[in-house]
């Protein structure tokens, strides 16, 4: 798992340009499932049947947070938009590349008096001595990623940029390699452009037509210091999501994941998030609709450049899963 | 049907936002009396059909022609409570499930659903006797809020979790001059004025094939309506949801006077079918106050009409008092005559309804 | 059918009449009668079938409605209150004229304000409300206003289509008469594979009939023709102006709503450069458009929005260059022409 999620989480995939991403993913998967192929816009969709009854469609999104290039000022700074949840308060003073290797720093404008720092006051410094010079390295339209490689922290913990949600891929993907021998139909679905609205999630489904949802995707952890949210704790295991707010898992669903993680003799917790949500609300409406739930991985720091996860906690969500599926 | 005692039991069932099962299958039993079939749907929404009584003269020529398709919408869910945090003493902290003010919720009485059974709890109030002297002006925010379960500690972590229901208490009670208050009146008194259409239906012959739909997750974005309409795929959205009655101070322009249907105009409704709506009301003799959605509806309406390739729709306001609140207050006399007004415009429905509808 | 008629039109979301009947005669005429339906939202669905069935089925869409206002009551003075049809800036309706209802029954209104002369210092520096301001029809009383103006009437702009300066217009519903003007001319667009132009409807009012369209055509390229919004003048600073009037129909890579597919919004680019068509990037990321709703209906395809520069959007004078509105049709066709290359 450590080794799977260094690999993931170098990779470069904003909203919208997470074909890198896709690419080695399937090379990982193609030989574990019956069929895999990409939509138009840029699913990666595998196929493993089984011999349940049911039909369930996994969601873990490929794609992370960036910041998108709407300018380039005469003097060679890059200006930019965001892509994804962007927190104007982590993006000061940060290593970003673009998809051709080009890197630079992302900083902010000295501000007047009284005025707000906003995406507005942001900015790239790619090196460039002006803007024809700046130019000549990327273009209007391309999309800028914090650049932070993975390191370890502790005993069990990992910290990269991309936590949201190479983890969930790598948890996935470590599914579909851990099948127990009589399992539920799956669609593994690698979603792209979760972090914009859940948009790859809503054609994947339509088109999977499963009976049921689950994503798998990071959860804010509420354990840091003086952060007054509720009681996710990194290291205390994956969280069963009751609600967000795009979703509410269904009761049955909930009641199924903790049961498989009573029987895999894992630590759980129960998650009720008041912000964000998941491929889990694009899953739940499409169509004539079905029951949905969220498998969460525990996650400090969410959408900066050092997102903390608990290898404990994936290696539990993966027992949780893999007993999950049994038919 | 006895529409207050529907009211009174209807009201008092469980049926949270995401958490309907069990009510739908209750729903489901009331329907059938008045319906050819019934069931449940994957999203847990009640679809209640009622068969043509009459065939259009184009079926009867090739009978391969489908009767016009019109259903009906009213949601089950409620506003309620869920668990977020258990506290060091015992308490439980609260977020809402749905548009719930915090403001309505001191002093009040709720029912903790846990896995092991439902307890009594009360919602905690500083006593006026320790408040500083402006307390009393500051709004009330969830992080003030508590459940009280009148158990130790110990016991409160062993019996409640994170993500346990928590729905309000409020049962109906009677007023002057044929009027009811109860909680969850929105959107189950629109409930009722289905049965009550599908039971005037009982009497009148239609052609259209009329579909009942009671949908779920409506206070969280109308999603049942919207699964429930691609699956049932109709021809006609007909909504039925609770709408603003006046009130003192009400902002002018945001109210409908309280005894009567509040059919809506605006850029979310088919005109045509609107006018037509107007007509069947003229010719029953239903009085109806207009009201004004100038974008989206906030009602299932919104996501019937753009489920598949679009379904035309009109949606009708019965006017209640106090949305929101455990108080809710409707005129009886107002159910009737919008379940008249559903009833009489399901009958009016014959082949041909859709000529001329965009040109 | 010509620029100019087509904005005078008065059409708001959900009564679009007035575009939909020429739009349809239109289409009928060039495509017969079994090429061209109606969705569940009014969209107007014109298809030409493909010569060739290997080439990417592919789909332009355009709205039909506009920004106004709706009557919502009428005071004992015989004014009438109102609410916005769309996003609509209350500032930018003082001092307007207006026409109440559409057809025959309709009438000429203007929208007044407290004279300057009577304005306190406090007044003076407060911006509009939509709830302060009102409609004057002439009417002497409630009963005659809301007989002229029941709940529910729509209230357009009363702005004559100008052109002016060097190539410019002024106009109400540039966006986006231009983009069904430019779809009414592809009709006749040179493409072997399939192709469908859809004039949706109700997009002011929350990108409506774009998902409806978009679920029952379900293209494999979905291309939306749209007004949109320029900031070029007023000694704006470069980053903010977004796109210039008279450099051509800009394409974007992002809005709200949707992230164009990267590959085509490149081969756009390219087929611009290629066909020696005038074009700019949108060099912002904001508003929506009916790009999204298309590009998540069903199983989902690839989008990309075109769209003509327009000053004072979402305003009862929009400004745009004729140019670029010639421009973006030809935007269009080169686009098709480089799809067809493969």
């Amino acid at each position: 798992m450590k080794d799977l999620l260094k690999q993931l989480t170098v990779l470069y995939g904003p909203s919208g340009r997470e074909h890198t991403v896709a690419d080695v993913i399937e090379s990982l998967v193609k030989d574990k499932v019956d069929s895999v192929r990409r939509d138009a816009l840029g699913n990666l969709i595998c196929e493993k049947k089984g011999t349940g009854a049911k039909r369930i469609m996994f969601a873990a999104h490929m794609d992370h947070i960036g910041l998108i290039v709407t300018h380039v000022e005469k003097e060679g700074w890059l200006r930019v938009s965001n892509v994804g949840g962007i927190n104007v308060n982590m993006s000061r003073a940060r290593r970003v590349k673009f998809m051709n290797g080009v890197q630079g720093v992302l900083y902010e404008q000295a501000l007047k008096a009284g005025e707000n720092s906003a995406l507005s006051t942001l900015f790239i410094d790619i090196g460039a001595k002006d803007e024809a010079e700046a130019l000549s390295m990327i273009e209007i339209g391309d999309i800028a990623v914090y650049a932070e490689p993975a390191f370890d922290v502790g005993k069990t913990r990992m910290v990269s940029p991309a936590m949201d949600n190479r983890s969930a891929c790598a948890l996935l993907i470590g599914l579909l390699s851990n099948l127990p021998e009589n399992h539920q139909s799956i669609v593994a679905v690698f979603t792209a452009q979760e972090e914009v609205g859940v948009r790859g999630a809503t054609v994947a489904a339509y088109s999977a037509q499963p009976d049921e949802g689950i994503a798998i995707d990071v959860t804010v952890a509420g354990d840091i210091p003086e952060l007054k949210l509720n009681a996710v704790k990194m290291g205390e295991g994956p969280a069963v999501k009751i609600k967000d707010t795009r979703s509410i898992s269904h009761p049955d669903v909930v009641k199924r994941m903790i049961d498989a993680a009573k029987r895999a003799g894992v630590p759980y917790q129960r998650e009720v998030l008041p912000y964000g949500g998941t491929d889990a609300g694009a899953m739940q409406l499409s169509r004539g609709g079905m029951p949905v739930g969220t498998l969460s991985i525990p996650c400090r720091y969410v959408h900066s450049a050092c997102e903390m996860i608990d290898l404990q906690d994936m290696e539990n969500g993966l027992k949780l899963l893999v007993e999950y599926i049994k038919a | 049907m006895d529409i207050l005692s529907f009211l009174r039991e209807s009201t008092g069932r469980f049926g949270p936002v995401g958490y309907e099962q069990a009510l739908a299958q209750w729903l489901k039993t009331q329907f059938e009396p008045y319906c050819d079939e019934v069931y449940v749907d994957a999203f847990s929404n009640v679809v209640a059909i009622k068969k043509p009584t009459r065939k259009a003269a184009a079926q009867k020529a090739d009978g391969a022609t489908a009767p016009p398709k019109i259903m009906f919408v009213a949601h089950m869910d409620e506003v309620a409570l869920l668990v977020t945090e258990i506290l060091k003493d015992g308490s439980l902290r609260v977020r809402g499930m749905g548009g719930v003010d915090p403001k309505i919720i001191p002093a009040a009485t709720v029912t903790v659903h846990t896995e092991t059974g439902d307890l009594f709890g009360v919602i905690g109030a500083k006593p006026p006797h320790l408040q500083a002297a402006d307390d009393q002006k500051k709004s009330v925010k969830w992080d003030d809020l508590y459940i009280d379960l009148g158990m130790d500690a110990e016991k409160v972590k062993k019996t409640v979790n994170i993500g346990d229901m928590v729905t309000f208490h409020g049962e109906l009670i009677e007023l002057l001059n044929g009027r009811a208050a109860s909680k969850t009146m929105d959107d189950r008194a629109c409930i009722a004025v289905m049965l009550d259409a599908a039971e005037r239906l009982q009497k009148i012959q239609h052609t259209a094939e009329v579909v009942f739909l009671c949908s779920t997750q409506e206070e969280v974005g109308g999603f049942g309506a919207m699964t429930g309409a691609y699956s049932v795929y109709p021809d006609i959205g007909f909504i039925l949801d609770v709408t603003f009655a006046s009130y003192p101070g009400a902002k002018p322009d945001s109210t409908v006077p309280g005894d009567a249907p509040a059919p809506v105009t605006g850029p979310f409704i088919q005109h045509k079918l609107l006018q037509k709506l107007k007509d069947t009301a003229k010719s029953n003799n239903i009085k109806i106050n207009m009201e004004l959605s100038s974008r989206g509806t906030g009602t299932d309406t919104d996501e019937v009409e753009i489920a598949r390739d679009g379904v035309p729709c009109v949606l009708v306001g019965l006017p209640l008092s106090y949305m929101h609140t455990t108080v809710e207050t409707v005129q009886l006399d107002a159910i009737k005559e919008c379940g008249r007004l559903a009833a009489a415009f399901a009958a009016d429905i014959e082949e041909g309804w859709d000529k001329d509808l965009w040109i | 059918m010509d620029l100019k008629t087509l904005c005078e039109l008065n059409a708001l979301g959900g009564r679009e009449e007035a575009v939909r009947k020429v739009v349809y005669d239109i289409c009928v005429d060039k495509l017969g009668k079994d090429a061209v339906s109606f969705d569940g939202m009014g969209s107007v669905i014109a298809m030409r079938k493909a010569k060739n069935t290997s080439l990417p089925r592919v789909m332009f869409a355009a709205h039909m409605d506009e920004i106004g206002l709706i009557a919502v009551s009428a005071g004992d003075d015989g004014l009438i209150n109102f609410r916005a049809a769309g996003s609509v800036d209350p500032r930018v309706l003082l001092s307007k004229r207006v026409m109440v209802g559409y057809g025959e029954d309709a009438v000429p209104g203007v929208i007044g304000y407290m004279p300057i002369h009577l304005q306190s210092s406090d007044e003076y520096h407060a911006a509009p409300t939509i709830e302060k301001l009102s409609v004057d029809i002439g009417a002497k009383d409630k009963a005659e206003a809301e007989s002229k103006a029941p709940k529910g009437t729509h209230i357009t702009f009363a702005t004559k289509y100008t052109e002016f300066g060097d190539g410019f217009v002024c106009a109400k519903a540039l966006d986006d008469r231009v983009g069904v003007y430019n779809m009414l001319r592809l009709l006749d667009a040179e493409y072997d594979g399939e192709l469908t132009l859809a004039f949706t409807s109700r997009e002011e009012v929350g990108l409506r009939g774009s998902k409806t369209a978009g679920f029952r055509v379900q293209p494999d390229i979905a291309i939306v023709l749209e007004g949109t919004t320029a900031n070029d003048l007023g000694d704006t600073e470069d980053r903010f102006k977004v796109c210039i009037p008279g450099q051509g129909p800009c394409v974007s890579f992002m809005d709200l709503s949707s992230i164009a597919d990267h590959e085509l919004f490149k081969l756009v680019l390219k087929a611009g450069q290629a066909e020696s068509v005038p074009h700019q990037i949108k060099k912002y990321v904001a508003g929506g458009n009916d790009a999204g709703a298309i590009q998540r209906a069903g199983a989902g395809c690839k989008t990309v929005v075109i769209s003509v520069p327009c000053r004072n959007i979402h305003s009862p004078s929009s400004v745009c260059s004729l140019q670029d509105v010639d421009n973006q049709y030809h935007l269009a066709q080169a686009t098709l022409k480089h799809l067809m290359k493969g």
